[in-house]
């Protein structure tokens, strides 16, 4: 299948999933194909996975997609330590670590909506811990956040905001406790109260 | 449960006796269990030239309540070895006991009552759901099949089922393809679950469904065993999901047992050259650490199970590999300062502390 992609020496290649099905040694030996042959030939590389693993060992940059819009695009390093977007911060915690000592996994409470009928405001607002009543009815653009313009969010959480350290956090915090009243409470409330089961109903 | 679990016989072949401290019961006793599929020519007299050497020998002991994780590369077996402790395929040789009762080979009335004991859930929740039956029919078919429950009584057991699965009961009539793939996965595990199982064969249950769903499930799977005192088969590929459900872990090579343990011992402590492989290869979902990895990199392409090289079937890839391995099939053993029930099937077991040479990324590109 490389070898097909390759036959015309692309200038870019895309890769959806190309190491889904497989088990770890062979999946290295995938990537450091195509990583060898981005060197060798100069090729861009589009890598779309869900596994973050990979993401880590060879993308430069990352875009974070959720419901047909980017949620977030980022180098690999505020992709992974300094996120902005709750989809993003929730991707990362679902992850099962063996350095974690809880048995119990974080993850995103309900399912990915319909792309018939996506959720108004922000398509992420049912399922987000951080949902405000601005979410639900303006939907957000992909917006610079932090200094070096390299990084946007499309989130209404403040653009200093980002990063999963307790500053970060208490910013978040603050942010929710003044964008939030009662209609915003609600939706918030009904995801607290259905930690993993439906969240959003897909129709 | 009746009786102690008949011992385990031959142990030349890798046969895995009964831990005599265990606390619990044994559930599931795997003795040197082979699957060769025959392979034939062609045409009107077709001869039986080959076999495709899918499961050869492997023995293991699930304890009730437990989760054994099974791991290894593609086409190791994992999955035909689930097959036929699940009955779904006759065995070429040796043994499979529930429960103290020898279920090899049951004729499939004979087999009927094991078959409510022992539930699969499938890697795919798009394929191994029928996508003309409503949702309620898939769950409550167990129920029909097995002549548990009719009517009303049905319907409700279905929806407590769906309930219990955090699906909603109101959705007993849509079709799977109006469900998302982490709520079809759902209703495979409710169709699982539907008979009471006291084992549950999980053949990659999240390995299509992305990270979120896939710690969702994990949970739901986790929250079943507490509450119905499931024991769970595991077999995935991801090394970190395995981890993370697991009590025990069995590495599997082209066939055979590799390595087998409790999961801290087989991940932290491991001896055989092809779990140590296999743990460097798999990336942490954090670049620094990824960056940092030291891998090891086997060469080489995993060998056909149609003609696996002798001896230790690893040693053309092994980095340690000497004469003898090539030669002698190395027994599953514990090996010197091991725990009794971390065994290793290895000529030259990497010592506990000692590292196989490894590569970071950067030095790989450097080498160039």
């Amino acid at each position: 299948m490389i070898a097909m992609a390759l036959s015309l020496s692309p200038k870019m290649i895309i890769a959806d999933e190309p190491t889904t099905a497989l088990d770890a040694t062979v999946q290295a030996q995938i990537l450091d194909l195509l990583i060898r042959l981005q060197e060798e030939s100069d090729t861009a590389l589009i890598m779309i996975t869900h596994d973050l693993g990979v993401i880590a060992d060879i993308a430069d940059d990352v875009l974070v997609m959720y419901a047909g819009r980017a949620a977030e695009t980022a180098s690999k390093h505020d992709a992974f330590y300094q996120p902005h977007h709750p989809y993003t911060m929730g991707l990362l915690e679902s992850i099962p670590h063996s350095s974690a000592a809880a048995d119990r996994l974080k993850p995103i409470t309900g399912q990915p909506p319909s792309l018939i009928t996506l959720p108004s405001g922000c398509a992420f607002h049912p399922r987000c811990a951080y949902v405000m009543d601005r979410c639900l009815t303006d939907e957000p653009k992909l917006e610079p956040v932090g200094a070096a313009g390299q990084h946007s969010s499309a989130c209404w959480l403040p653009a200093n905001s980002a990063g999963l350290d307790e500053r970060a956090a208490g910013l978040r915090r603050n942010a929710v406790a003044e964008g939030r009243t009662h209609v915003a409470a609600k939706v918030a409330e009904d995801i607290a109260q259905s930690p993993e089961g439906e969240g959003s109903v897909v129709v | 449960m009746s009786g102690p679990p008949p011992s385990a016989a031959d142990a030349s072949a890798g046969a895995m006796p009964a831990d005599p401290d265990a606390g619990a019961e044994v559930l599931l006793q795997v003795d040197s269990v082979v699957k060769y599929f025959p392979i034939k020519s062609g045409g009107m007299m077709s001869r039986h030239i080959g076999d495709v050497k899918a499961v050869d020998g492997v023995s293991l002991t699930l304890r009730q309540g437990q989760t054994l994780g099974v791991v290894g590369e593609t086409g190791c077996g994992k999955s035909t070895l689930a097959r036929c402790i699940a009955g779904l395929v006759p065995i070429t040789s040796g043994k499979v006991i529930f429960e103290g009762k020898d279920i090899t080979n049951l004729s499939r009335r004979a087999m009927q009552p094991f078959r409510r004991e022992i539930q699969m859930i499938f890697q795919d929740p798009y394929g191994s759901l029928n996508p003309r039956l409503r949702v309620g029919s898939i769950i409550g078919e167990p129920f029909t099949i097995h002549k548990t429950a009719t009517g009303n009584e049905r319907k409700r057991a279905v929806q407590d089922l769906m309930q219990r699965v955090g699906l909603n009961p109101e959705h007993y009539n849509r079709f799977p393809a109006e469900f998302s793939g982490g709520q079809r996965q759902r209703i495979g595990v409710a169709r699982a679950l539907a008979l009471r199982p006291k084992l549950i064969i999980c053949d990659e249950p999240v390995s299509a469904l992305d990270v979120s769903i896939q710690a969702q499930i994990l949970n739901l799977l986790a929250d079943l065993q507490d509450d119905f005192g499931l024991t769970y088969l595991f077999i995935a590929h991801d090394l970190e999901v395995v981890r993370h459900v697991s009590n025990e872990v069995m590495v599997m090579y082209l066939g055979r047992a590799a390595e087998f343990g409790p999961k801290n011992d087989v991940y932290d402590r491991s001896h055989h050259p092809y779990t140590r492989a296999l743990l460097s290869a798999a990336p942490a979902a954090d670049p620094e650490s990824a960056a940092a990895r030291q891998r090891i990199v086997l060469t080489g392409e995993v060998p056909s199970p149609v003609n696996p090289p002798s001896g230790c079937r690893f040693h053309p890839r092994c980095p340690r590999a000497q004469d003898i391995c090539g030669q002698e099939i190395p027994p599953l053993e514990a090996k010197a300062g091991d725990p009794h029930d971390h065994l290793t099937a290895c000529h030259f077991p990497v010592p506990a502390g000692e590292e196989l040479a490894g590569a970071t990324r950067a030095e790989v590109r450097r080498a160039r």
